[in-house]
């Protein structure tokens, strides 16, 4: 483990780079491609470490891991907080074109607290979906004028969780939440010509979508170094504003107005079951599992077609190796993941669209126990070209920091 | 080399920050399958490219004078004969009512100029109706000839260098009394030719104004009588039937846009009328004109003289047409802000000069003004 002035001798490159990426990601540019569509590509907003063990694995012990099942939170002992951030770069791929995008994001903040022996609270900020990506198809006119086609989609789904958890027994943690939802999708069409003394024209669709969730979670630890977890999350249903509006962008840079309308809609999107398993079958070796799927039939709104959504399976799968390897003086836990995702929609061709994503993850711990930082590698698929059109290959870098302090109340296990 | 911790943050900070500067692309069309199916949620508007023959075109004239110019003229040149009225003003003779004309002399100052003959033959004509400066004259109204005194001649050959043109002592003697009606004076040119001759107004320098000089049989001093109204009556000697603008003779083109095959809620990208020049038809030295929208289609009503300007254009006839922009005022008259009212053409300023510009009309089917719209429509969202 490493002690303080370590921690703060990483960091300090660290956040560094952080600002540096975040000056050489374009921030507006797309995820994947596959952000075009319904709610956007989901994004992977939970601790660090669970993620290198499979993308949506929630069932890691870990004191300092603020993950997707609220039950989780109950093994906080002091005041805790995490962060993750990604870098990621896609390469979207079809017969005729291939392009590559890159951006960086802070997917979420958690901080979590426990207020008396046995209870712990939470709350921070969870990104749910990012819809942000774009495209352009370059035409001319009869009368040979160039001018571009510029889809925009930007938003996503994002969640304000509120967490309270209980450690029942020691073999026995339960959480629930209740979070506020919003959601802001914007389609945007802009049609420009190469002729820069000619107006150019601009489509707007914005989604404002306000809803609240609530979702409970257990954790079970059996003996045998088996720990078992489910997760609830409950439909939610949002109030959703829809705006339009078209306009004339003048070469001067001013607009014109020339239609809108407003209307209002409901967004469901449906309940979710995820359930998690980790063993750890030897002092150095653990693996973990997770299935969770969420039946998008019952999904509404968007103006999504109903007859191609699907039910959504996940299935991650990971092994960790505690003891790690040595690097820079110390040992360094090791962790491999594999995730697989049946996605809710299918492709223009009518094929089911499928996500493989391999991770691989390592583990920089305090020695005082009071922080660790979590590098997560996560590579794979979604989509193919034989089957899908476009097949989306990306690579991206997790980087989560967390810390704990002790704050007003320490927890006394009395277990 | 040693593994430091250092360095392997650096490293993988180096190999992130190298995938992100070198990650991006240029955009492609990448992602438009998803348009298929309504997958997407929407469909880009549609661009249309149109070309609409202008309808309703017509010329209008109004007949002002150039009264505001520091030159008179008389004579033809390029098709337009020009006649120079004056009025002098006795309305301060006084006690001259009660003198005897002697002589009465007509100071129409001849300019000496490239543009000018300096010698022409003209008559002097009595107006039938009284001119005021400003007034327009639609038929010029003249009554009897005023011969020269002293041989009774009615022709009358002006000069460069002479400065002065007898007036009958008994007409003058009239006007000075008010026993006869001062309507003014026509210089009218009496010879066919192309000749013109040009004389200084009363807005050029005072030393210079036309005037009528009076002497009486008092052996007093005479009086002079100055121009008080004085200006230039242009007419073509010929018609057409193409689309013409001109000015002295003020002609104004309108023509109308049928818009009813662009949808309302078109963006217009971009629009113009063009319009063809009829080869040979332009003349005159200030080529400025001005396009705008009347605020009334109606040519009786006095808002079809003024309306929202549109643009200004210099008169390009080797280009061999008048191109003129109108994509802004097509978008605003789409979308209702601006009545549809027609367009009318004239010289940014009128009556300053003679000139003219002919275009042809929408009768000539290759040569016919016409305009050209590129515009799309808004997008189609999904509910």
């Amino acid at each position: 483990m490493y002690g303080p002035r370590a921690i703060v001798k990483i960091l300090k490159p660290l956040l560094l780079g952080l600002l540096v990426m975040s000056a050489a990601a374009n921030g507006a540019r797309a995820d994947s491609k596959y952000a075009l569509v319904f709610l956007g590509e989901r994004l992977w907003a939970g601790d660090v470490r669970a993620i290198s063990l499979g993308s949506n694995m929630q069932l890691v012990e870990d004191s300092l891991a603020l993950q997707y099942n609220p039950a989780t939170l109950a093994s906080a002992r002091k005041f805790t907080f995490g962060v993750t951030g990604y870098f990621t770069m896609d390469k979207g791929k079809s017969a005729d074109y291939e392009e590559t995008d890159a951006s960086s994001k802070v997917s979420s903040f958690v901080v979590g607290f426990p207020v008396m022996s046995r209870i712990s609270l939470g709350l921070g900020y969870r990104g749910k979906t990012d819809a942000t990506a774009n495209f352009v198809t370059e035409r001319e006119t009869e009368d040979g004028d160039e001018y571009g086609e510029f889809f925009n989609r930007s938003g996503g789904l994002t969640s304000f969780p509120m967490y309270a958890a209980v450690r029942v027994a020691r073999y026995l943690q339960l959480g629930g939440y209740f979070s506020v939802e919003r959601g802001t999708f914007e389609n945007r069409w802009d049609i420009i010509f190469a002729n820069p003394t000619w107006n150019s024209a601009e489509s707007t669709q914005q989604w404002s979508l306000s809803g609240t969730g609530f979702g409970v979670g257990v954790v079970i630890k059996a003996p045998g170094g088996v720990s078992l977890g489910a997760t609830y999350d409950g439909e939610v249903e949002y109030d959703t504003s829809v705006e339009e509006r078209f306009e004339v962008l003048f070469p001067d840079g001013s607009t014109y107005p020339i239609s809108d309308k407003n209307y209002k809609q409901t967004t469901l999107v449906p309940e979710r079951w995820t359930f998690s398993g980790a063993w750890r079958f030897h002092r150095l070796f653990s693996i973990y599992g997770t299935y969770s799927t969420s039946d998008f039939t019952q999904f509404v709104g968007l103006s999504f077609p109903q007859d191609r959504l699907y039910r959504e399976e996940m299935m991650s799968g990971g092994f960790e190796y505690l003891k790690g390897v040595p690097i820079a003086g110390a040992r360094v836990p090791i962790r491999v993941g594999g995730t697989y995702i049946k996605q809710p929609y299918d492709s223009p061709t009518g094929s089911r669209i499928e996500t493989i994503l391999f991770e691989f993850g390592l583990g920089l711990k305090l020695r005082s126990g009071r922080g660790k930082i979590d590098l997560a590698l996560q590579g794979g698929t979604t989509g193919d070209l034989a089957n899908n059109l476009i097949e989306n290959r990306m690579f991206r870098v997790y980087v989560g920091i967390n810390g704990a302090e002790i704050w007003q109340r320490h927890r006394k296990d009395d277990f | 080399m040693v593994i430091t911790r250092s360095r392997i943050f650096l490293a993988v900070l180096a190999a992130v920050v190298g995938f992100l500067a070198c990650g991006d692309s240029d955009d492609t069309p990448l992602g438009s399958e998803f348009i298929a199916d309504d997958l997407l949620g929407s469909k880009p508007g549609v661009v249309f490219d149109d070309s609409i023959d202008v309808s309703g075109d017509t010329v209008y004239t109004y007949y002002p004078l150039i009264d505001r110019a520091t030159y008179l003229e008389t004579g033809i040149q390029k098709g337009y004969q020009r006649t120079t009225l004056l009025r002098a003003d006795f309305s301060t003779a006084g006690a001259d009512t009660d003198r005897t004309v002697d002589t009465a002399l007509l100071f129409p100052i001849i300019i000496d100029y490239v543009d000018y003959v300096n010698q022409l033959r003209a008559r002097f004509l009595q107006l039938g109706t009284e001119y005021n400066e400003g007034d327009s004259v639609a038929v010029l109204d003249t009554t009897t000839v005023i011969p020269d005194p002293d041989t009774g001649a009615k022709e009358r050959d002006l000069a460069f260098g002479t400065l002065s043109y007898e007036l009958p002592s008994a007409l003058v003697q009239g006007w000075i009394t008010g026993d006869s009606v001062n309507n003014g004076i026509a210089i009218v040119y009496s010879e066919t030719g192309d000749k013109l001759m040009g004389f200084d107004s009363r807005e050029g320098a005072r030393i210079s104004h036309p005037r009528i000089q009076v002497g009486f049989d008092d052996g007093g001093d005479p009086t002079n009588y100055f121009v008080t109204d004085d200006g230039f009556y242009t007419r073509p000697l010929s018609s057409t039937s193409e689309l013409v603008i001109s000015d002295g003779f003020v002609r104004r083109i309108y023509f109308q846009v049928d818009l009813s095959q662009v949808d309302d809620s078109a963006a217009v990208h971009d629009a113009r009328v063009v319009f063809n020049f009829v080869p040979n038809s332009v003349f005159g030295a200030n080529q400025n004109v001005f396009l705008y929208v009347p605020n009334s289609s109606d040519p009786d009503d006095p808002g079809f003289l003024v309306g929202r300007g549109v643009v200004p254009r210099t008169l390009d006839p080797a280009s061999g047409v008048l191109e003129l922009p109108l994509t802004n005022v097509l978008l605003l008259i789409l979308s209702g802000e601006v009545p549809d009212n027609g367009f009318v053409l004239r010289w940014e300023q009128e009556n300053i000069e003679v000139r003219q510009a002919e275009f042809y009309t929408s009768a000539h089917v290759s040569l016919k003004p016409k305009v050209y719209i590129t515009y799309s429509t808004p997008a189609d969202f999904e509910e």
